[in-house]
């Protein structure tokens, strides 16, 4: 659980990681790593908020690429179709996926266990099914193109620049999740995961707070998908693939449940190791299941309980060896 | 003469054919201990329940103290003021005895979406509140030794302790007590009849389902003796112990 | 509306909510017993319909048939033998379960698409025959047939199995009190082996019921697997019948739908209707001996 440190430290930590990231395009200039660059960053607002909704609250969620398709298209199409402009869109995209993540959340929070995971994934495939479907409105299977660009002051957003916006994006995701761990709140949605029974007798309405942490993973998959819409300028269906959805978990489990550094590093090895092992998607799908079962075998904690594990072993070493 | 902080009355609930609960009245006055024996299937745990919010009556009505709370759901009537604990303890495994006692102290009647997603807006001071007041708990209850201990390393009667000081920690008016002393030793039983005597001296009224009769006879103010869902006894622990039906019931004597 | 038609919707509908009943059955075999769902049950249809297309062109067509399925069921028992049997043995969180059972099903399927490659191949049924002329417009494809034999004997034939054979009744026992069951001398690991390799058997079946419609590839084994544990959770998990009753059920509102409303309708009924179900009893369709 969250323990408040001196405040000012996490403030200066946060900061300071912030610049540094932040000096990223200013020594790499090639697209194909700034591409490599924004979608690390997207795909680590996606693990994030998965490992919250799965870990910090409990909850399975197989329709978290549905909430990134529409939290994408939601303001492509708006953009594209109706001129709206795409900084609109982005409170546009977050609300409407939320009031959508609210409906259909409000009867699925009563499941738990393979019927929530059931649940949750059909939810998942009806989404991209209504999606190839519509096509007046999403252009069915072929999507939409040549959505307008964001712009800042007649600026255009790309490259380095739109860089910035998407590590603005994730480091907001981050920050939200962070704080909210270490509120009350926080504290609720965790004790609602370890003993409802025990949440409610301190007052906590387990419903209500299940919905809550829900939501809030359903809002922040929709950013996800905003930032990617406006860096691609282009939708389609696939986005809202639940093969994704299992590639997110996969990233999540592999780096270790719970554990924020872990889900960090394990997305950006999983992310970057296929982009230089030249894998196809089918290879990468397929090679992140054997891992994820060799995980499931032999280090269930994933990464981030192999680190957990090492700084234990290193805190008895110290303590032994100044006991003597 | 004030309102009782408890006051149930003609209190009745059904299970299929089964009367579990039959028109049970009660007071529970301020600062007061009082105990509710009975047998197996007496209807203990079923009244004890309906108080709590766990389960609807299907007549009667449960008053703490001016407020009607009758069929008021779980996590509203611990809202209101009345805490309880559990006999299968129920304690949040991922956290240390502190932080459980803290979930009970934080106040969750609102959201506060923005606050907690930026630690603005008086975050830190209700926090400090709650953790001075989860404190004091721990203290009164006699484990503040125990504060940063992980759960899975208590014995069930420190385990029981966490349980009841997670429960006070909000201050409620009522507490109540399932079973408390099962399953305890007898120096465990000790420090809870000790713990229970300040709890009460705070002031707090304190409703306690026990099966040990002996040990919360010698504990409470007041009690009611339950058989077949109906109240057969109610009195001070002497008038209690001398009841004629109350005998019947636990040693079959006929007089 | 015409009755051609009707009859047309009929046929169809019938012989899609076979398929579904099958691999619903499949799935409620390994549900019952050992209170998993194993997402990877479409895969093993597929494999089985792909090990066909390998084989056929070598060997005669019964014995690639029974090849193809008993291929297709080892890799079912290989599954439960490695991983979830060492899973259950360190009482593995019920996430990792899960997501192992994800990970099964994503390597068989994308293996396969390594090994076999990303095209679909036909797929030929048992009856090469004409298609049957009913009068009028009315057409009935010889495979059809086939489906509906296959479905009413492979039903017949596990509600046979589970009430007469001792593994059968096995099955049942740890369905109903796992614990129980493990007093009366039921060994859970054999029952677990045994359901998993009796539910890859079922689906192996339905592959080569399904494959000879459309066709044989890496990817028809997502649909069928989908379908079939929709039907299973609505057709209740309390016994076989529920899966028979379900598929068929489904199928024909599924093809009366694709018929008459639109092709958008019909396929996100199945889903419609499972959320609904859900929704109104999540209790009431949990059978005994499941984990929740």
């Amino acid at each position: 659980m969250h323990r408040l440190l001196s405040p000012n430290l996490r403030w200066l930590r946060w900061t300071v990681g912030a610049l540094l990231l932040a000096l990223f395009p200013v020594f790499v200039r090639e697209p194909y790593y700034i591409t490599l660059a924004v979608n690390l960053a997207i795909t680590l607002m996606l693990t994030l908020s998965l490992n919250f909704v799965v870990g910090t609250s409990g909850q399975w969620s197989f329709a978290h690429a549905a909430f990134f398709g529409v939290g994408a298209y939601v303001p492509g199409v708006l953009a594209s179709r109706f001129g709206l402009d795409g900084w609109l869109g982005l409170p546009v995209s977050v609300a409407s996926t939320s009031v959508l993540a609210t409906v259909v959340g409000l009867p699925i929070v009563r499941l738990r266990g393979y019927y929530l995971a059931v649940c949750t994934l059909a939810l998942g495939f009806l989404a991209e099914i209504i999606v190839r479907q519509a096509v007046d409105l999403t252009g069915g299977g072929y999507g939409i193109q040549q959505i307008p660009p964001l712009l800042i002051a007649g600026y255009r957003l790309q490259g380095g620049s739109y860089y910035l916006l998407a590590l603005a994006a994730l480091l907001a995701s981050s920050l939200l999740l962070d704080n909210v761990k270490g509120s009350t709140m926080g504290h609720a949605i965790i004790a609602t995961r370890d003993n409802p029974i025990a949440a409610a007798s301190c007052g906590i309405n387990v419903g209500r707070v299940k919905l809550t942490a829900f939501v809030i993973t359903a809002g922040l998959a929709a950013l996800a998908g905003w930032v990617h819409t406006f860096y691609y300028l282009a939708l389609n269906p696939s986005l809202l693939a639940s093969d994704l959805t299992f590639l997110w978990y996969f990233m999540v489990f592999i780096g270790g449940l719970g554990s924020v550094p872990g889900v960090v590093i394990g997305t950006a090895l999983l992310s970057i190791a296929p982009e230089f092992l030249g894998m196809a998607t089918h290879n990468q799908v397929l090679a992140f299941g054997l891992l994820m079962l060799g995980v499931a075998l032999f280090a269930p904690r994933g990464i981030g309980g192999a680190l957990t594990g090492l700084l234990q072993t290193g805190r008895l070493l110290a303590a032994e060896r100044s006991a003597k | 003469m004030t309102e009782p902080t408890l006051r149930v009355e003609q209190l009745t609930k059904r299970f299929g054919g089964l009367l579990a609960v039959d028109s049970i009245s009660f007071d529970v006055g301020e600062g007061e201990i009082c105990a509710v024996i009975g047998p197996n299937g007496a209807g203990k745990t079923t009244l004890f329940n309906i108080i709590a919010g766990e389960r609807k009556p299907d007549a009667g009505r449960v008053r703490l103290q001016d407020e009607d709370i009758t069929g008021f759901a779980d996590y509203d009537v611990a809202r209101r003021g009345i805490g309880r604990s559990f006999q299968l303890v129920h304690l949040f495994e991922s956290m240390s005895v502190a932080e459980n006692v803290l979930l009970g102290a934080e106040d969750h009647r609102q959201l506060r979406m923005l606050s907690a997603a930026t630690h603005l807006g008086g975050h830190r001071r209700r926090l400090e509140i709650a953790r001075a007041q989860a404190d004091e708990v721990l203290a009164l209850v006699g484990i503040k030794h125990l504060t940063d201990r992980p759960i899975g390393s208590l014995s069930f009667g420190q385990q029981r302790l966490v349980g009841a000081a997670r429960a006070l920690a909000s201050r409620p008016r009522l507490l109540l007590l399932d079973e408390p002393a099962a399953g305890l030793s007898r120096g465990e039983l000790e420090v809870l009849r000790a713990a229970i005597l300040r709890v009460r001296s705070r002031p707090t009224s304190i409703l306690i389902v026990e099966h040990n009769v002996e040990f919360v006879l010698s504990l409470c103010d007041r009690g009611i003796v339950m058989n077949f869902g109906r109240k057969i006894a109610e009195g001070t622990p002497d008038e209690i112990r001398h009841s004629e039906a109350v005998l019947e019931v636990y040693l079959g004597r006929k007089h | 509306m015409t009755l051609q038609s009707i009859l047309q919707v009929l046929v169809s509908g019938l012989q899609v909510g076979c398929i579904y009943a099958l691999m619903a059955l499949s799935f409620y075999v390994i549900q019952s017993a050992t209170g998993i769902l194993n997402f990877a049950q479409g895969e093993w249809a597929m494999i089985s319909a792909v090990l066909g297309v390998v084989f056929l062109p070598f060997v005669p067509y019964p014995i690639a048939i029974a090849a193809a399925i008993a291929g297709a069921t080892s890799l079912a028992i290989l599954s439960e033998r490695l991983f979830i049997r060492r899973l259950e043995s360190r009482n593995a969180s019920l996430v990792t379960v899960i997501l192992s059972l994800l990970g099964i099903m994503i390597v068989a399927r994308y293996g396969t698409a390594l090994l076999f490659g990303q095209e679909e191949y036909p797929l030929p049924g048992p009856v090469r025959s004409e298609v049957i002329e009913l009068g009028g417009e009315l057409y009935l494809l010889p495979q059809t047939l086939v489906i509906y034999g296959a479905t009413v004997a492979v039903f017949a034939a596990v509600e046979l199995h589970m009430r007469r054979t001792k593994l059968g009744r096995s099955l049942r026992v740890a369905a109903i009190d796992p614990i129980g069951a493990q007093l009366i001398g039921v060994d859970l690991n054999r029952v677990r082996a045994f359901a998993f390799g009796l539910g890859g058997l079922i689906a192996a079946v339905a592959g080569w019921l399904y494959a000879p419609l459309y066709a044989a590839g890496y990817m028809i084994g997502v649909v069928p697997g989908v379908k079939g544990f929709i039907v299973m959770v609505i057709g209740g998990m309390a016994s076989p019948l529920g899966s028979l009753v379900g598929g068929i059920t489904l199928g024909l509102i599924e093809v009366a739908a694709a018929r008459y409303l639109s092709s958008l309708y019909s396929e996100a009924l199945a889903f419609v209707v499972l959320m609904g179900v859900l929704f109104v009893r999540p209790e009431g369709l949990i059978a005994a001996g499941t984990r929740s």
